[in-house]
């Protein structure tokens, strides 16, 4: 695969088509995770692993999945690695296990996953699906971690659980300030992102007109060149 | 041809169609596999399960087993607490009783997991369900680990309310009532202690023998005992239990003092008659006397009977000053007041009449300035109630003033009228 690609496919996932800040997908477990940190990256890593795992079968068993039963069998083979996942976070991480609660078993029904195995790894090679699935599960869990982290330290005074300090504002903690802190989220990255968007856009126009004019004076050019050359 | 050439075009939708359901199959076979696979690898047991649900309870807590509740009904329950719905030993010697407690809010119920340690004493306590206890949010976080800790579970005695202020007064009830239960159970069942058992056999025995023999079912005042202390001792005498029992003959109360061979019963009517006494019981006694002078009255206020008990009359010069304890009913109510009374001869009747009243002390955590009654209501009620008689009692008393705490103004009425009915009885006996 080349770095291009590979660059694209990360970008994608974590920026551009960020499934949380851009895509706005997933917002169920987005709103009611996060009112820990530890609690959103345990989600953010158990999204990831169902993503990878998920993306590549379905990726492998693309040219075989007739189109008339492809959502079924996603679902299927989503729901498997979700079942796995659980089994595992209860025979392991019992606390985290209870801190996620159905929203583990929700991960099945997550628009971020059948979306990505729906729209990228049924039409792309194994490789670029587990990639997709990689970066998007990593935005995904960058989003909500940094929601987590937010909302646990204005609405609990604490970070992963340590207390920081005795100060707490409740809203923060209850759905209403989920919806906010999201919103709040939303616009920030959306504004920079559209601000980073309209620099690169700039420069590129820039680049275009320089090259432009360096095409119109090339005959002089190569007319001086080779005077240079016959000397 | 056509038909053949139709046929043809069939085929082929027909093949799509047995693929697709073939691949969906083999798919889901494939997943159910691995899942089953899975599952045996991480599999968690029944007592891993119960392990990781007792370890939120109890940290130290590794399942030894669990033990078979005692399916008798006089050591698995209690009219008064509740009962007992399991019991784990755990491997450090622990115990873990999953008691049920009643008297709750709304005559609902709490249900506690208690760990009494190896050294018999309680370590801590957890809430595993209620029953329309719609404010045990406000239990304070530190009360499992704080309430009832290091109590010694083998000391035969029933513990008190810890009361939080207002809202949770019924629930801590409960909550009392279920550490009692365990606490009971663990005497009882697992120490194999049970003098209750035996005292209320002993008093069965010695109704059999009489005309009261009707009376095999008693049930045990505990709150009431608690809060009577040991206002019925006797120098040699310690009050043990104190049992009612209801029959043809009507109610009865069975004091039971000391026990095994020095065990002394006295039962008492409702007309606080002394009726039927064991064999060992010296009318002379100093307890006796108590006995007789100060009988547990059921009195009724509103829609509530309460207990009463006149702790102490001392007759004055003009006047009678009574300290009446009164009780809630067994299991119901947590509260009770002590309060001093004086009552004189109403002028040209031979009946008392209430001179004052004052609350002396509030049983259970209730303050008469920081929980209901308010200090105005209080006071309103107070002032309301002088210048009652047994006669007149009803419209003296109202009990609308204390707002938010009929209950407790039931309590006090009820006292008052304990106080007027004892006096009225020494009057009569003096005639």
């Amino acid at each position: 695969m080349k770095l291009k690609r590979f660059k694209e496919i990360a970008l994608d996932g974590t920026v551009r088509q960020n499934p949380t800040l851009r895509l706005v997908l997933g917002t169920c477990p987005t709103l009611a995770i996060t009112t820990a940190a530890l609690d959103s990256l345990g989600m953010g890593l158990a999204v990831i692993f169902v993503l990878v795992c998920s993306n590549v079968i379905i990726s492998l068993l693309r040219n075989i999945i007739p189109d008339k039963v492809r959502i079924p069998c996603f679902i299927v083979i989503i729901a498997t690695f979700v079942t796995l996942v659980t089994m595992f976070m209860e025979a392991f991480l019992p606390d985290l296990y209870e801190s996620l609660g159905m929203f583990l078993a929700l991960i099945v029904v997550n628009c971020i996953i059948l979306g990505r195995a729906e729209g990228f790894a049924s039409h792309n090679p194994v490789g670029e699906s587990a990639l997709d699935g990689l970066f998007m599960g990593v935005g995904f869990t960058l989003a909500i971690t940094l929601m987590g982290v937010v909302r646990e330290v204005l609405g609990k005074g604490m970070l992963f659980g340590y207390q920081l300090w005795n100060f707490k504002i409740g809203f923060f903690a209850n759905p209403a300030g989920a919806f906010l802190t999201y919103a709040l989220f939303i616009a920030l990255f959306n504004v920079c992102y559209n601000a980073v968007e309209r620099k690169a856009k700039r420069k590129a126009a820039r680049k275009t007109t320089v090259q432009d004019e360096v095409a119109e004076d090339a005959p002089a050019v190569e007319v001086a060149n080779a005077a240079k050359e016959a000397k | 041809m056509a038909e053949e050439k139709a046929k043809k075009q069939a085929n082929p939708a027909v093949i799509q169609a047995v693929k697709a359901i073939a691949v969906l199959v083999i798919i889901c076979l494939v997943c159910g596999a691995l899942l089953a696979l899975c599952n045996d690898l991480l599999y968690i047991s029944d007592q891993d399960r119960l392990e990781r649900a007792m370890q939120k309870v109890y940290k130290n807590f590794e399942l030894q087993e669990e033990l078979t509740v005692n399916p008798d009904p006089s050591i698995n329950s209690s009219s008064s607490f509740g009962k007992v719905n399991r019991v784990l030993l755990s491997k450090d010697g622990a115990y873990i009783i999953e008691a049920l407690g009643i008297g709750g809010y709304q005559n609902g119920t709490v249900t506690l997991y208690v760990i009494i340690g190896a050294d018999a004493k309680i370590k801590g306590w957890a809430v595993k369900d209620n029953d329309k206890q719609s404010y045990i949010d406000r239990i304070p976080s530190y009360a499992g680990t704080t309430w009832y800790v290091g109590v010694d579970a083998t000391e035969d005695k029933t513990l008190d309310t810890v009361m939080t202020g207002a809202t949770v007064s019924f629930t801590s009830n409960a909550i009392k009532n279920a550490i009692n239960m365990a606490t009971s159970y663990y005497r009882k069942a697992i120490l194999g202690s049970n003098p209750e058992g035996e005292a209320r056999e002993a008093v069965l025995a010695l109704l059999s023998g009489s005309d009261y023999s009707g009376y095999d079912s008693l049930e045990l005042l505990s709150s009431v005992k608690r809060v009577i202390g040991t206002a019925l001792d006797g120098e040699n005498d310690t009050l043990k239990y104190l049992f009612i029992g209801e029959g043809a003959k009507g109610k009865i109360y069975v004091y039971v003092y000391g026990e095994d061979e020095d065990r002394k019963i006295v039962v008492v009517n409702s007309e606080a008659e002394v009726v039927l006494t064991s064999d060992n019981v010296d009318e002379a006694a100093d307890f006796y006397a108590k006995i007789v002078t100060r009988p547990i009255r059921e009195i009724t206020v509103g829609s509530v009977t309460m207990y009463t008990f006149v702790s102490d009359g001392q007759a004055g010069e003009t006047a009678t000053v009574y300290k009446v304890v009164a009780l809630s009913p067994t299991g119901y109510m947590p509260g009770n007041y002590t309060l001093t009374i004086t009552v004189k001869t109403e002028e040209g009747k031979n009946n008392g009449i209430v001179v004052s009243v004052e609350i002396a002390e509030n049983g259970d955590g209730y303050a008469p300035d920081d929980h209901a009654p308010s200090t105005d209501d209080a006071h309103a009620l107070l002032e309301g109630l002088k210048g009652a008689t047994l006669e007149n009692f009803d419209e003296k008393y109202n009990d609308g003033i204390v707002s938010g705490a009929t209950e407790s103004g039931n309590i006090i009425a009820a006292a008052v009228k304990a106080a007027l009915t004892d006096y009225d009885a020494r009057l009569a006996q003096n005639d």
